[in-house]
């Protein structure tokens, strides 16, 4: 078999109807479009979104070599990434790949992007600029003025300008995984990116004060700025030690550079038998963010969550289903917490779940129960799904629910939730879908609370 | 009373029990995706044909030059004929040796009735090429297994993907997927048969059974070889949901907007790996009101969310209701209504601010801090105005 060459793309025009992400509101007297007040909607509002374009070429050098040329989404370090550059990946004699790639960071602010995959914890709004004081080390942090005169676009946001979330951020990995060993897989991978400091922000002459040349703190300071990097490694295996048992056993953990500690770790183990799983895993987390957020230093309560999954998933059988139950444990560094100065604020959360899915022919009924407690709220209770494929072209499903929850920081959103939805979803064409969702709940809050959603999808693909 | 109660309920739970492991029995038939359900409304003895010598060409005769799985290589009443002498005119026909009566092999055929009932195999959803393994000296048995017993044949007697791999692995024979597997646009398998249903891995692999949850467990399948995802997915199926415009309608409850508060609180499931927390949650919160959103808005007024005690000032005497506590646990749950700037009102070493100390016990000195001031000073920056930072 030879190379294949191949343009890979999926592009969308994404709007959200109605008056949430384009509307407008009245402030000081004025009606100012909702976007521009609040310019995180700008993401819910008309774009163009190219979640990926690229040129692969795969099988090059007899087979040995794969590159890839555009827009890239990936998993990487554990974790979604999204990269307008050069990938290549060499299979090596010796089972094993490798990877490297290079290019820009795909970030909000980028063409044609998605928020989903730029990092987080940075805001769109309210970006700052440092302005100088009298002497050194004086001045402080202000809001930067937005541009002098509104465009008036009511899908675009004026008011904000962001100079560090514009900056380009390179972005550079490798990754050598296994290939073809029957009962082991591995990956170690690692990715940088970064961007530049922004520099003076206008004319020098912008504000009243004199440039005296601290800003920002002299470049040198901080000419860059390094907002992730990470080293991660997964391993994976599967062995079958009879016709009637398998094991996968699995272990992931992921380093952040960046921080200078581990913000995930994966560790478990999966037994089948016949139609049968037992899977006992452990997963720590310590949250970090976006090198440039100050929200890594509050972040400092890492958790450690144990799950026990029983799974049944009986081969050609109509049916299957699941049993969990999961513990969390949170870490708390903070002397007063530990010696059990927040009496409200369990330290501890858990609870089951269950489910059972019948499919068969054109039906398909799934039935889902859990009861959760301790850190975060309340959750019991259960709900019943189900549908009906009419034709190839038309679907009917439908969903009861019934939960009692309870937020345990508000003490007054709690209550019991009986909700309905029904929905048809008809394919107009290939490619081509409409459907139509009607919800109703009812609970304290909303005796009873109606609400119906169309969709018109036009990258239609059916999914069973 | 309550002793009877318990009783039933052990008797239940035993019942239970017996029903699941009795379905767990029955078992196991190859894919029916791959070959989906045939109808075989006939009487056949390969054990007994053995025994007298036959050999599987003897009677399927084609076989040997088969290259394709479109192929239909069941024997026809022509190669009965070779020793059965059938007689379409005498359906009765009573013969001394093999026999010929239609209903010897056509169980419930009834003269005048409208003929026998007819074989229905359908076409199975893979490559195949007898030829090509008869060529290579494959013995029946290999694939089909050992007949010598066997009075008719089923499906499950087609070879499932572990028999396969005992050649196909790469060295003997290709392990590329799409040898046997049907093939999409660039080379991956098909997975989806209209009419017949989705084909799903069963964990023999790598251990990625799709189960009944792994929507919400792939990511630890995926991460660790996301190639191997790519063998049935294009990136669009994550991109789907992960990035979708268009949710699944089971994944969030009903009236999840009301409840949303307590999974977000967990991140369990991770609301990130689907939405970006600094415009998704705070556009929706700022925009409802939720935040306490220094711009102001129309639903301005809201800042009750938080509970008594929340903003106390200083360390001294905080409460269990202390900010504090909540963002050193989960400051994602801060930053769905929050922008730094809201933080750095107090926590800032900039003179005129509380300058309130926001690090955690034995941060100066630790790993943490080494690491983010050589990477991200302009981190530190944001609140010490100073050109000196170190730990």
């Amino acid at each position: 078999m030879g190379p294949r060459v191949f343009v890979s793309s999926y592009l969308r025009l994404d709007q959200e109807q109605g008056s949430f992400g384009v509307g407008s509101l009245l402030l000081d007297g004025r009606l100012r479009d909702v976007i521009d007040v609040i310019p995180e909607l700008e993401r819910s509002s008309l774009q163009l979104d190219v979640l990926y374009g690229f040129v692969g070429a795969e099988g090059l050098w007899d087979g040995a070599l794969d590159l890839y040329l555009g827009r890239q989404m990936d998993v990487q370090t554990l974790d979604w990434f999204s990269m307008d550059g050069v990938k290549a990946r060499a299979h090596m004699p010796f089972a094993a790949q490798l990877e490297a790639f290079a290019g820009l960071r795909v970030r909000d602010n980028s063409f044609g992007a998605t928020d989903a995959f730029a990092p987080d914890g940075t805001s769109a709004a309210l970006c700052e600029e440092f302005v100088e004081g009298s002497g050194a080390v004086s001045g402080g942090w202000r809001p930067i003025d937005g541009l002098p005169v509104p465009e008036n676009n009511r899908y675009t946001s004026d008011d904000e300008y962001c100079p560090q979330r514009e900056q380009r951020m390179p972005t550079v990995g490798f990754a050598v995984a296994s290939e073809g060993l029957e009962h082991i897989s591995a990956r170690l991978s690692y990715r940088r990116s970064h961007s530049e400091s922004p520099g003076l922000l206008g004319a020098p002459d912008r504000l009243d004060t004199a440039d005296l040349g601290y800003y920002p703190f002299e470049r040198e300071l901080a000419q860059s700025g390094v907002t992730e990097e990470r080293l991660a490694l997964t391993v994976r295996g599967n062995v079958a030690p009879s016709k009637r048992i398998r094991l996968t056993p699995y272990a992931a953990v992921r380093y952040s550079v960046l921080h200078g500690i581990v913000d995930e770790a994966h560790l478990g183990t999966k037994l089948h038998r016949d139609a049968h799983s037992l899977e006992s895993e452990v997963f720590y987390s310590s949250p970090t963010f976006d090198g440039n957020s100050i929200f890594n230093i509050f972040s400092s309560e890492p958790y450690t969550d144990a799950r026990v999954t029983w799974r049944f998933s009986p081969r050609n059988a109509p049916w299957s289903g699941y049993l969990r139950g999961w513990g969390r444990r949170y870490h708390s560094e903070d002397a007063e917490r530990a010696v059990g100065g927040n009496q409200d604020a369990s330290d501890y959360a858990g609870g089951g779940h269950g489910g059972v899915r019948m499919k068969r022919d054109k039906f398909d009924l799934r039935f889902d129960g859990y009861a959760e407690d301790g850190y975060g709220g309340q959750r019991i209770g259960g709900l019943v799904a189900g549908g009906i494929t009419l034709s190839r072209r038309l679907v009917l499903h439908g969903r009861a629910s019934l939960i009692r929850f309870g937020d345990d920081s508000r003490r007054e959103i709690a209550g019991t939730n009986a909700g309905l939805q029904l929905g048809t979803r008809y394919r107009i064409n290939r490619g081509f879908a409409a459907s139509l969702l009607i919800e109703q709940n009812s609970n304290a809050f909303d005796r009873f609370a109606l609400a119906a959603f169309a969709v018109v999808d036009l990258a239609f693909q059916p999914k069973t | 009373m309550p002793r009877r109660r318990e009783i039933l309920l052990a008797m239940l739970l035993i019942a239970t029990a017996g029903f699941v492991m009795n379905m767990a029995k029955a078992q196991p038939r190859p894919s029916r995706i791959i070959y989906p359900d045939q109808q075989l409304p006939l009487r056949f003895s390969h054990a007994l044909h053995e025994k007298a010598g036959m050999t599987c060409e003897s009677c399927h005769t084609g076989i040997a030059r088969s290259a394709s799985s479109l192929d239909n290589n069941l024997p026809r009443e022509a190669d009965c004929v070779a020793c059965h002498e059938i007689d379409r005119q005498q359906p009765e026909k009573v013969v001394h040796g093999p026999a010929a009566a239609c209903i010897r092999c056509h169980p419930g055929y009834r003269e005048g009735e409208g003929g026998v009932a007819r074989v229905q195999m359908p076409i199975p959803n893979l490559k195949f090429s007898h030829k090509a393994h008869l060529a290579r000296r494959t013995p029946c048995a290999r694939c089909h297994g050992d007949f010598s017993a066997v009075e008719e044949a089923s499906a499950n007697h087609l070879p499932t993907m572990r028999t396969c791999q005992g050649c196909h692995d790469g060295k003997a024979a290709s392990d590329r997927c799409t040898t046997c597997h049907l093939a999409e646009a660039g080379d991956r398998i098909q997975s989806r048969f209209p009419g017949v249903g989705e084909l799903v891995p069963s964990g023999s692999i790598r251990g990625a059974a799709h189960d009944l949850e792994f929507r919400t467990t792939h990511k630890y399948a995926a991460q660790n070889d996301a190639n191997f995802c790519a063998t049935c997915h294009k990136k669009d199926y994550c991109a789907d949901c992960h990035n979708g415009v268009v949710k699944p309608m089971d994944f969030h409850a009903g009236d999840y907007v009301r409840m949303h508060a307590i999974e977000a609180r967990r991140n369990s499931p991770d609301c990130s790996s689907c939405h970006r927390l600094q415009t998704f949650c705070q556009g929706c919160h700022s925009r409802m009101g939720v935040a306490d959103d220094e711009k102001g808005g129309q639903f301005r007024g809201t800042g009750a969310y938080h509970p008594e005690g929340w903003n106390l000032q200083g360390l001294a005497g905080r409460g269990p209701n202390h900010h504090s506590f909540e963002a050193q646990r989960n400051i994602k749950q801060c930053a769905s209504c929050h922008r730094e700037t809201f933080c750095t009102q107090c926590h800032s070493a900039e003179i005129g601010t509380p300058r309130a100390n926001p690090h955690p016990r034995d941060w100066r000195g630790s790993r943490k801090c080494r690491a983010l001031v050589k990477r991200s000073r302009r981190m530190c920056l944001r609140c010490h105005i100073e050109p000196n930072i170190g730990c």
